[in-house]
């Protein structure tokens, strides 16, 4: 986790959301129960805890609501995409989704029509997952 | 109390909205209850208010209608909706979708961003492993390591980006005495790696910069070509000037587009900038309150990393607040899915098939209608909203006077470009076959005869390392 932390507050204009409130995880995890998708895994909310989304170059890391872009609303983000049971779309940029896959355990970088899948993360991997869809200034 | 979406509740909506004289937040409620002037409605809100306007019009469209009067709305909200679409030079295509390799889509992404994350083991291939254990005890000259026999490198190759870095890839093999052989049977994702290790700076890095990100070179030719047009537009939106100039100036010389990673700069100098300057024992001594700051005192500043010594101002001393600022984000006008029907997949990342965009409406409204439908026939076909002029460049609103056309393909540049890279196209199948008979064993190109050998070694370890 601090690697990860420590590489996004290193690119600068990296912009980062303010922690996240417990309050805020359960009734979020209550909601997408009662959707059908599948819950936040416990590792991507410690992540949240620290920074509650991220803005990349053309790429976002998504946050729970309350969030001060509302384009980081993970909760609604999920609804507008009408995203497949047993999935939560955790980010994106312009290629793929980042999602959860309840079912298989797993991260998956996703391409938008939800058809290929770029790559596949283990739980474990989830620090290399939101590294993947997150993209930093290459100048 | 009447239905939701009936006439009547529409028309006491109405009724309600006009006592109430509703406030900014709601304005954008009347293009829908408005059926005659609502294009003059929607032009006289702020983008913020268009855009809701826009997703209640698509939600009601897109409705289930069980009544006559829900038929109605959904047909007229359609009718709206489309009107909007042609005024910006919009239309809903819907094109047969053939799904590409993750292969291709993942060298498309690289290409894009000139950039690649480091590869995971599980990724890489049994063969890749193999030789990255047992390497040659002399290393070879570079130019034994051949790309043109190496299938999985066709993929890459397509692209400029990759030609360019054959030498320096050839000299790592090298230097890390890899042997030629495996370039017949290794991955696109093992040359990712060989890639990653190529070009990473440091050994704890995550992502390594192998070329000029193509999104960014964009972002800086548009800025250089249409500078003018770009300030133009942003000026009549109210937009302020400082933070225009400073949004120029990043995007010509970095290629940002994001209101967070830019330094807003005082255009003139202040009492405040010429004591700092003076702090920070810059050279302002022939400059006087009031005085144009230079571009080129401000480039060097920035470049130097020293560009908050002119940060912007309000009256009262604070720093200039750029949370209402417009960021940009870079679409692919051609979803990245469909690269096959451009005729040569590299060509999703030419900057005539990138369009600059308002980071409000790029997913909001560009990649709103992104669906995958299945007709009786079993054929896929993909819905997306698309530009009807190839030329669009530039969007920050719904009227075509907030965008900009820019006819990059007949410039002698792009098509050489496109002269050179149509030399490389191939299909993913013709690698994926060669790739298949150079793995098989007793296959006379194949002398060494590795493959069963080197995958029960993969098997071996894997069982090894699960049991450890």
């Amino acid at each position: 986790m601090g690697e990860l932390l420590k590489l996004i507050r290193k690119n600068k204009g990296t912009k980062t959301e303010l922690p996240l409130q417990k309050k805020d995880v359960i009734a979020a995890q209550k909601e997408l129960n009662k959707e059908g998708r599948s819950s936040l895994p416990v590792e991507f909310i410690r992540f949240l805890e620290k920074c509650n989304g991220v803005e990349g170059v053309d790429s976002v890391i998504l946050g729970i609501p309350p969030v001060q872009n509302q384009a980081l609303d993970l909760m609604a983000f999920n609804k507008v995409k009408n995203t497949p049971q047993g999935m939560i779309i955790l980010g994106y940029d312009d290629f793929c989704f980042l999602v959860f896959d309840n079912n298989q355990e797993q991260y998956a970088l996703i391409s938008h029509d939800l058809q290929t899948t770029l790559e596949t993360f283990e739980k474990e991997e989830w620090e290399d997952a939101l590294l993947s869809i997150i993209h930093f200034d290459n100048v | 109390m009447a239905a939701k979406g009936s006439k009547y509740a529409r028309k006491h909506l109405k009724e309600i909205s006009e006592e109430k004289k509703p406030d900014t937040e709601d304005t954008f409620l009347d293009v829908i209850y408005d059926d005659i002037s609502y294009l003059e409605t929607f032009d006289a809100l702020s983008l913020d208010n268009q855009i809701k306007a826009y997703k209640v019009l698509k939600a009601l469209s897109e409705m289930y209608p069980t009544t006559a009067e829900e038929r109605t709305l959904a047909s007229i909200s359609q009718h709206k909706m489309n009107s909007i679409n042609m005024r910006a030079g919009l239309e809903i295509a819907q094109n047969p979708h053939y799904a590409m390799s993750a292969d291709e889509l993942h060298v498309i992404r690289m290409d894009c961003y000139g950039c690649v994350d480091a590869r995971r083991p599980h990724l890489l291939s049994p063969y890749y492993n193999h030789f990255s254990k047992n390497k040659l005890s002399k290393p070879l000259p570079p130019e034994n390591y051949n790309l043109e026999t190496a299938p999985s490198w066709k993929i890459f190759r397509q692209f400029k980006s990759f030609r360019d870095i054959e030498n320096k890839l050839k000299e790592y093999m090298a230097h890390q005495r890899l042997n030629p052989e495996m370039l017949k049977i290794i991955s696109v994702q093992d040359f990712s790696d060989i890639i990653f290790n190529a070009f990473k700076q440091n050994a704890k890095d995550k992502k390594a910069i192998f070329a000029p990100s193509k999104r960014n070179q964009f972002v800086k030719d548009i800025a250089r070509e249409k500078g003018d047009e770009l300030s133009a537009i942003m000026q009549a939106q109210g937009v302020d000037k400082r933070y225009i100039n400073s949004l120029l100036n990043a995007m010509k010389h970095f290629g940002i587009t994001d209101a967070n990673r830019v330094i807003v700069t005082e255009p003139y100098f202040t009492k405040r900038v010429l004591t700092d300057l003076k702090r920070a024992k810059i050279p302002c001594e022939e400059y006087n309150i009031g005085d144009p700051v230079p571009q080129a005192l401000v480039d060097e500043l920035i470049y130097a990393d020293k560009g908050y010594l002119l940060v912007a101002r309000e009256k009262n001393g604070t720093i200039l607040d750029k949370t209402n600022f417009p960021s940009f984000e870079v679409h692919h006008k051609v979803a990245v899915s469909e690269s096959g029907r451009l005729g040569h997949i590299s060509k999703v990342n030419y900057r005539r098939n990138f369009l600059l965009v308002s980071s409000k409406l790029h997913i909001e409204v560009l990649h709103a209608f992104d669906k995958l439908s299945k007709t009786q026939s079993a054929e896929t076909y993909q819905r997306r909203l698309e530009f009807t002029d190839p030329s669009a460049a530039f969007m920050y609103g719904f009227r075509k006077e907030n965008q900009i056309q820019l006819n990059w393909q007949d410039t002698p540049e792009e098509k050489k470009i496109e002269e050179e890279d149509e030399k490389y196209l191939v299909s993913y199948d013709e690698v994926s076959h060669e790739l298949q008979e150079n793995r098989t064993p007793n296959n006379k190109a194949n002398e060494q005869s590795i493959d069963v050998k080197i995958v029960i070694e993969y098997i071996r370890n894997k069982h090894r390392s699960k049991r450890g």
